[in-house]
């Protein structure tokens, strides 16, 4: 029996379900199903947000994020193994904030991603100059960690979730950049609802997203802009 | 790519039962390549065997190996990472931009040591094999594979993973067997989802459990009064990692119909891992993938065959990061027999770590020493504390015990003082703390049974 992960008669039917996440939405919990078409589109998707933040191959970069959002960063890390960018991983909390600190201290990353207030403020608490530890690196930071950064001389990207997508605004604030092709965000009366418009596993319809905010055209693009 | 065999053969990989003596040959054959390969391309290794004035051309067979190659440990890999500038500890065999990932070592003792992966496939669709062909069973992942497999995963079948992402991501090795991973994380609230999740998808594995998690289970079976064996009866295995299950805590799992299907992860020296089998007779070490070797801990002196010892592994599969001879101050039970279950690999049951060792008026304590009689008092009935230990001897035992609700504390004290006394036989110093504040000491999949202060 085949083990391939990458033909559609995936062994065990993982093509149809490669995994179960689990959204964490303002009004409760719930579970959702990933296909590998999910995957390899948000792959994609992921390829383009590195292009955007000009990372390169070679060079590390850092990437933080949480073990139970998998099939939520598995495409990020997906695009980075086929870009040949070597990446070292962290969680997102303070009590992980060692493996972080160390990480950017012994590399120059070329790019940090989803860097949380928490760690900002667990690398303060360890003395460390966020200027000498992150100002070489291009930084794609958590909304709460955008304060902090900003004040510290550095200019952030805003990397936000909103339901099972992440959004990437630039530092120059002009609205986040997601993925049309697999998504609609509307905002009638303020919340940002999220809608699939591809055959994902788990379609959406207008899921509330709890995030408050608008869209608007930018040249072609629909960017989001969160109040 | 990996061809799983039918589903009800017992073994992944024909290797898993060789002979013993052409598992050695192939082991001998894979030694020889790995020792010239790192001595070329490894700084650390090179220095230490030119230091001994020791060349790859010396070592004939495993034997000249295990007698004349020189051990290395985290701490020589420490200074050199600091004397060097060097965030691999001078271990890496290949260029930084041929690696995929980096994962580092938990932290507990300091500042992470890393861990490099190549991806095999260029989609990074599928998990790496370091060392031979692309998700050949024989390779970094290829062991933990045959270990879950023997589990009795399948196909078709869902697994809960609450995976911490340090040490890559295990979940694709879930997927490679062609199972579908529902993933959990650590918040207060995902062990209720779990609850749920468990009823709807009636999962056959969680990876990994921890005593953090052991403890919100009990809490909702006590307060909500769940029916944990509903939750579990369709699991084949609950896999603890990091650390091993505590007598009492194994109680309850088999309360909830667990017996028999409670495994441990543990390290093979660094090089993977290593898990009991259904026989539950010892951790297999895979011996196409390392060397297992046991020391004397204080001597360093080889301890031929069987027997207990501090564990001494190499790397034969792994290009990336070798380790050779490395001795990360696991003691275990070693056997070289064959196991209940047919396979001819040798097994090691850990029995803890040199660097946990307490020696109180010339007696050697381990945390597991006193970990059951922790777990017998009620209000610390959860088995979470830590030996104090400023140096390996001392003259009174402290243990600070984590407890839950609000119990007389003086009392208490007594109460637990008594119980490890008429374990261990010694009198040992208690302070007792909340729950919450030993579990906020350490990662959450692993908490350190000893502390400096």
């Amino acid at each position: 029996m085949s083990a391939s992960l990458d033909r559609p008669e995936a062994v065990g039917s993982l093509a149809e379900r490669w995994a179960i996440g689990l959204l964490r939405l303002p009004g409760g919990y719930q579970p959702y199903t990933v296909s590998l078409r999910d995957i390899e589109r948000d792959t994609a998707w992921a390829s383009k947000v590195f292009e955007l933040l000009g990372v390169r191959p070679g060079l590390p970069l850092h990437l933080i994020g949480a073990g139970c959002d998998n099939e939520i960063l598995w495409p990020y890390e997906n695009a980075l193994i086929g870009m040949k960018v070597p990446f070292g991983v962290a969680e997102p909390v303070a009590i992980d904030a060692p493996r972080s600190d160390m990480f950017l201290r012994r590399f120059r990353m070329q790019a940090v991603l989803g860097l949380s207030g928490e760690l900002v403020d667990a690398f303060m608490a360890l003395g460390r100059d966020l200027q000498a530890l992150l100002g070489h690196s291009v930084i794609a930071a958590l909304p709460e960690a955008v304060p902090i950064l900003r004040a510290a001389g550095l200019a952030p990207w805003t990397q936000r979730q909103i339901g099972p997508i992440c959004t990437f605004e630039s530092p120059v604030g002009d609205g986040a950049r997601f993925d049309e092709s697999e998504w609609l965000i509307e905002a009638p009366d303020g919340e940002l609802l999220l809608s699939s418009v591809a055959p994902r596993a788990c379609p959406f319809v207008r899921l509330r997203t709890g995030v408050q905010g608008r869209v608007e055209l930018h040249g072609a693009e629909r960017r989001v802009h969160v109040d | 790519m990996l061809e799983l065999p039918p589903s009800d053969q017992r073994c992944l990989d024909p290797v898993e039962t060789m002979p013993r003596p052409l598992l050695l040959a192939l082991q001998q054959e894979r030694l020889l390549n790995m020792i010239g390969y790192a001595y070329e391309r490894s700084a650390f290794v090179r220095h230490h065997w030119d230091a001994v004035g020791l060349r790859p051309g010396d070592v004939r067979s495993t034997a000249d190996f295990t007698r004349l190659a020189p051990l290395m440990d985290k701490d020589q890999m420490r200074a050199w990472r600091e004397q060097h500038g060097d965030p691999f500890c001078g271990l890496l065999c290949t260029e930084l931009a041929e690696l995929s990932f980096i994962g580092s070592s938990s932290g507990t003792t300091g500042d992470p040591t890393l861990f490099g992966y190549r991806w095999g496939h260029a989609s990074g669709n599928l998990p790496a094999a370091p060392g031979l062909p692309a998700d050949g069973p024989s390779s970094y992942w290829g062991g933990t594979l045959r270990d879950w497999w023997e589990i009795g995963l399948r196909p078709g079948e869902y697994g809960v993973y609450f995976g911490l992402r340090m040490r890559g991501p295990m979940f694709r090795l879930l997927q490679t067997l062609g199972i579908t991973p529902i993933m959990l994380g650590y918040g207060p609230d995902d062990v209720h989802q779990f609850i749920d999740l468990s009823r709807r998808y009636r999962p056959t594995v969680f990876y990994a459990m921890t005593a953090y998690l052991g403890v919100g289970l009990q809490e909702i079976e006590r307060t909500m009064g769940i029916d944990m064996r509903d939750v579990f009866a369709s699991y084949k295995g609950v896999l603890f990692a990091g650390e091993p299950v505590g007598p009492k805590m194994r109680q309850t799992f088999e309360r909830w119909g667990l017996a028999g299907k409670i495994f441990n992860q543990t390290s093979f020296g660094d090089l993977g891992h290593a898990h009991d089998c259904r026989e539950h007779d010892g951790c297999h070490a895979w011996e196409d993938i390392g060397v297992a070797e046991i020391i004397d801990p204080d001597t360093g002196a080889t301890i031929e065959g069987t027997g207990r010892g501090e564990l001494v592994c190499t790397s034969l599969v792994n290009p990336i990061d070798p380790l050779i001879r490395y001795r990360g101050g696991d003691i275990v039970d070693m056997r070289r027999d064959t196991c209940g279950c047919g396979r001819t690999h040798a097994r090691f049951t850990p029995v803890g770590r040199s660097a946990d060792e307490a020696l109180i008026g010339g007696r050697s304590i381990l945390p597991m020493d006193v970990w059951g009689a922790i777990e017998d008092v009620p209000e610390t009935s959860n088995g979470l504390f830590q030996i104090v230990r400023p140096q390996r001897v001392m003259d009174v035992l402290t243990i600070r015990v984590g407890y839950s609700s609000t119990p007389a504390l003086a009392a208490l004290r007594e109460r637990v003082a008594d119980s490890v006394q008429a374990a261990v036989g010694l009198r040992p110093m208690i302070e007792l703390v909340p729950n919450e504040l030993i579990m906020q000491s350490g990662s959450r999949h692993k908490i350190p049974r000893t502390v400096k202060q």
